[in-house]
C-alpha cells in the first residue's frame, strides 16, 4: 500500500499556528485559506488538530471548515467525547475524526468506534521519550502521562490508525525517535515530527502515512517534490 | 439541471457531500423525510460509519421501500461507500446486516493482513472513462474495511481497484466504493458526470 502525504494543521484558540517542539507558537493565518491552499496542493489528507480553550466542540472552526468547501479528505481532532459529537462534526465537511483524551476511556473510545467504524477513527498520540521513558500527551489536562502497559495493549488491540507525534522533534526536519515504533509493530501508523530529512527510514509496511506540519503550506511545490523523490508516496500526476 | 436529495442516515459525512454536490447543482437537500426527498430527481445514499448503526437508522427512517420505488420509477440512485454496500444482499460487518439486494453478492472483510485494518488512501480505479474521466485508470480516495471482491464474471458493468469492486452500474443505479466528494478533481468530474448525465 502506498503511503499518504498528510498535511497537519494546528489550531489554538481559533487561530492556526506553526509549532516548534509542540510549544512555540508562530501564527500562520486563517484556517479557511490554509485548507484551500492545501487542497490546491492536492495533499492526500488534511489533519486538523484543534486545541480550543473551551471544553465543547469548536463550532467557529467547524463552520470555517464547512465553508472552505475543499475536496481533500479532512480528519478533525478536538474535544470529541461522545457519539453525538462525532455525528455533529461530520455535518461540517469532516470525513474522519481523531481522538486523544478519549483514548484513556475505554468505553468512550469503543462507543465512538462502534458508531463511525474503525476506518473513520484515528488515535492521536503525541509523545516524548526522555531517558528511555515514554510519555504520552493527554490533551484534556495538557499533561504528559507515563506509558503504562494496560493503556498500550488497549490502543494496539483497537486496530485503528495511530498518529504518533514526536513532540520533541515537532517542527524540525529530523529527530523522530524511532524507539517508539517498537511498541506499535502491528499497528497502522502515521508519523509526524522530525521525519522529513530521513524519510526513507520510515519506508516500513505498517507506516501508512507521513504527516507534515508547515512546509507543505509555505514551501512552493513541496508536496510535488516529496512525492517525486520518494516513490512510496502516491503520485497522482498533479497539475497545479 | 437535475436536483439531488442526499439521504441523512445519521453518521454520513453529509457536510462534505453537500458541499461537493452544491458545486454542481443549486437544487440539493439533505433530509431523512420521504416527503422531502421524493421531489428530487437523484437520490444519494451516502455512508461513513459502521453497518450496524447505518442499518438501524435505515430501518428507523423507513426509507427502504421509497428508495426501491425511486429506482423502479427510473430515477437515479447513487450509493457511496457504506451506502454502496447496502446495494448488495448482505454484509458480514457488525455480525451481519441485510442490504437492499439490488446485487446478489455479499460484502466481506477485505483485509486480513495484520498491518492493515482498513484500506484508506488513494488507489487507482479501472474503466474510469465510463464515469466521465478522460483517463481509463484514475486515482480516487477510499476509506473502508469491508468491500466486494471481484471474481471472474460476477459483474458486468464495473471498475475495480486491486481486485476490489470500485464502482458498479446497473440501469439507473450507480454504486461507488470510493468517495468522489473527497477525490479532488477526479471526484468533481465523476459527480458532475453522474448528476448531469
Amino acid at each position: 500500500m502506498k503511503k499518504r502525504l498528510i498535511a497537519s494543521v494546528f489550531i489554538f484558540n481559533d487561530k492556526c499556528y506553526q509549532t516548534i517542539s509542540y510549544n512555540n507558537y508562530r501564527p500562520l493565518g486563517d484556517i479557511k485559506n490554509i485548507l484551500q491552499i492545501l487542497d490546491r496542493h492536492q495533499v492526500d489528507e488534511i489533519f486538523i488538530l484543534d486545541r480550543n480553550k473551551n471544553k465543547g466542540l469548536n463550532l467557529i472552526i467547524l463552520e470555517k471548515i464547512r465553508t472552505s468547501k475543499v475536496f481533500t479528505p479532512i480528519i478533525y481532532s478536538g474535544a470529541i467525547k461522545t457519539c453525538q459529537d462525532v455525528k455533529e462534526i461530520l455535518k461540517y465537511g469532516v470525513d474522519r475524526i481523531a481522538i486523544n483524551s478519549s483514548l484513556w476511556d475505554e468505553k468512550k473510545t469503543l462507543d465512538i468506534i462502534g458508531a463511525i467504524g474503525k476506518q473513520g477513527v484515528i488515535g492521536v498520540l503525541p509523545f516524548k521519550i526522555i531517558n528511555n521513558e515514554i510519555f504520552f500527551f493527554y490533551s484534556q489536562d495538557r499533561i504528559f502521562k507515563k506509558l503504562d502497559s494496560i493503556f498500550l495493549d488497549f490502543i494496539r488491540n483497537l486496530k485503528i490508525e495511530i498518529l504518533l507525534i514526536d513532540t520533541l522533534a515537532d517542527g524540525f526536519l529530523k529527530g523522530f525517535n524511532i524507539k517508539i515504533l517498537n511498541y506499535f509493530n502491528s499497528s497502522q501508523l502515521i508519523l509526524q515530527g522530525g521525519v522529513l530529512s530521513e524519510i526513507q527510514k520510515f519506508n516500513k509496511k505498517n507506516i501508512v502515512g507521513i504527516a507534515v506540519e508547515n512546509r507543505l503550506l509555505w514551501k512552493e511545490h513541496y508536496a510535488i517534490n516529496l512525492r517525486s523523490k520518494n516513490n512510496f508516496f502516491i503520485n497522482k500526476n498533479i497539475n497545479l | 439541471m437535475n436536483s439531488v436529495g442526499i439521504i441523512d442516515l445519521g453518521y454520513g459525512n453529509l457536510g462534505s457531500l453537500y458541499n461537493a454536490i452544491s458545486e454542481i447543482t443549486y437544487n440539493v437537500v439533505v433530509s431523512q423525510q420521504y416527503k422531502v426527498l421524493k421531489k428530487y430527481d437523484i437520490l444519494i445514499l451516502p455512508g461513513v460509519g459502521s453497518a450496524g448503526v447505518f442499518a438501524k437508522n435505515f430501518k428507523k427512517t423507513g426509507l427502504k421501500n421509497f428508495i426501491l420505488q425511486h429506482t423502479q420509477n427510473n430515477k437515479q440512485l447513487i450509493a457511496i461507500c457504506l451506502g454502496f454496500h447496502f446495494l448488495f444482499s448482505f454484509t458480514t460487518e457488525d455480525g451481519g446486516v441485510e442490504g437492499l439486494n439490488i446485487f446478489p453478492q455479499k460484502v466481506t472483510k477485505i483485509l486480513n493482513r495484520s498491518h492493515y485494518s482498513s484500506r484508506t488512501g488513494w488507489f487507482k480505479v479501472s474503466k474510469t472513462r465510463q464515469l466521465g474521466i478522460k483517463n481509463n485508470s484514475s486515482f480516487f480516495y477510499f476509506n473502508n474495511s469491508y468491500g466486494i471482491k471481484v471474481e471472474k464474471n460476477n459483474f458486468k458493468n464495473f471498475g475495480s481497484s486491486s481486485s476490489i469492486l470500485a464502482w458498479i452500474k446497473k440501469n439507473n443505479i450507480v454504486g461507488l466504493q470510493f468517495h468522489p466528494e473527497k477525490s479532488q478533481l477526479n471526484g468533481k468530474i465523476v459527480l458532475n458526470y453522474l448528476v448531469n448525465r
